[in-house]
């Protein structure tokens, strides 16, 4: 599917990446999936799982969304530093966001 | 809907440089001769084979000034419109859930009947085509949808003697994938629709090269009279020649709403400083 589901923090002003919703025939989003068709389960990324409890940490207190890739005020969003993202645009890789956690 | 607290961003997408290239590989048809593309060879590893497109034409496909940008028709762009009829199936085409990932009906000759090599879609029934265009089209961005024609265009000119398959909501990595005869997957197309700018752009660039494993096209539905050549540029000017070259197998097929190419890019081209 060409949506993406993004974990957002508003007042953070930062993001991470969810991955392709991937949906039940009733329409319900039974998982996220970020990658390719071989790539493994989210919860098998170990940098994505780390990220996820980390980013959790870091926005204790704060109303966090998952939000799609979609709509007027993505424009915005999609310009918050996202979590895993290439560093070129702004972004923290992983191994920046991790580098010493040991969460 | 309004989300409570997002307010504009502190420009972190926005380059620091002012290394906006002049020229980058564009093409107005949006449809690659036979044998262009990402094509893989039935695996991940990206074809040794691929060059980079020249910004020239070189490749039989005028360049955005040779045309103005905005031909209305390039390969592809001149086929019937299928109309709206709702022909969902249960016979393949479509990888669904836990689903074995069938295979739609398929001539079995891939060649017309004047011997030219035939589009993968056109071999397929007409049913089949219809339940492809509506699967993506019903997949795609709820609020500034894939139109039937760019829908079609996605599925059509796909590598000789391959049959377009469609992912659907159930099915992570890329949209549509052309499978050959072994079950070999040949290309990858990813299908995403922004109507944003170019921070839009860029997270989908960013995720949609991961679902195509770096090899393979994402064909990109915007706005009319969008400037994507200025989202190359700055795309580009954000990297150096080693991260562009981890996109050797990418390339970016823009169509506007109304069906009209605005161009094709392997993003690997660094063009010449202006």
């Amino acid at each position: 599917m060409s949506i993406y589901a993004y974990l957002v923090c508003p007042s953070r002003k930062l993001m991470l990446g969810l991955g392709k919703p991937l949906r039940e025939p009733d329409g319900k989003i039974r998982q996220f999936a970020a990658g390719s068709e071989s790539a493994p389960s989210n919860s098998e990324q170990s940098d994505l799982t780390k990220a996820l409890w980390k980013f959790l940490a870091d926005t204790t207190g704060e109303a966090l969304y998952v939000k799609f890739d979609y709509g007027e005020e993505f424009e915005t969003i999609a310009g918050y530093p996202e979590i895993g993202g290439d560093a070129e645009d702004g972004n923290i890789p992983f191994e920046d966001y991790l580098r010493g956690w040991s969460g | 809907m309004e989300m409570a607290g997002i307010d504009a961003p502190d420009a972190p997408n926005t380059p620091s440089n002012d290394r906006t290239p002049a020229l980058v590989g564009a093409h107005a048809g949006d449809s690659p001769p036979a044998g262009h593309g990402s094509s893989g060879s039935g695996t991940d590893t990206p074809s040794p084979g691929h060059a980079p497109q020249s910004g020239s034409g070189a490749d039989g496909y005028p360049t955005p000034e040779q045309t103005g940008s905005r031909t209305p028709d390039g390969p592809g762009g001149d086929v019937p419109h299928l109309d709206g009829n709702d022909a969902h199936g249960t016979d393949g085409g479509t990888l669904d859930g836990d689903r074995t990932p069938d295979t739609p009906d398929r001539d079995s000759a891939s060649q017309g009947p004047d011997g030219t090599t035939r589009d993968p879609f056109e071999s397929l029934d007409p049913e089949t085509q219809q339940r492809l265009v509506d699967d993506l089209v019903a997949d795609s961005n709820p609020e500034f949808p894939l139109t039937r024609d760019n829908a079609e265009a996605v599925l059509r000119d796909g590598p000789p003697g391959t049959t377009p398959q469609s992912a659907g909501e159930g099915v992570q990595g890329a949209d549509v994938k052309f499978v050959d005869d072994n079950g070999d997957v040949v290309l990858r197309r990813e299908n995403k629709s922004i109507s944003g700018g170019y921070n839009s752009f860029n997270s989908a660039i960013d995720k949609a090269k991961d679902q195509i494993d770096y090899n393979g096209e994402v064909w990109i539905q915007v706005r009319p009279c969008t400037e994507v050549d200025s989202w190359i540029h700055r795309w580009q000017g954000t990297r150096t020649d080693a991260r562009l070259g981890e996109y050797t197998n990418v390339d970016v097929v823009f169509r506007d709403t109304n069906g009209n190419p605005l161009g094709r890019y392997n993003l690997v081209e660094r063009p010449p400083p202006r």
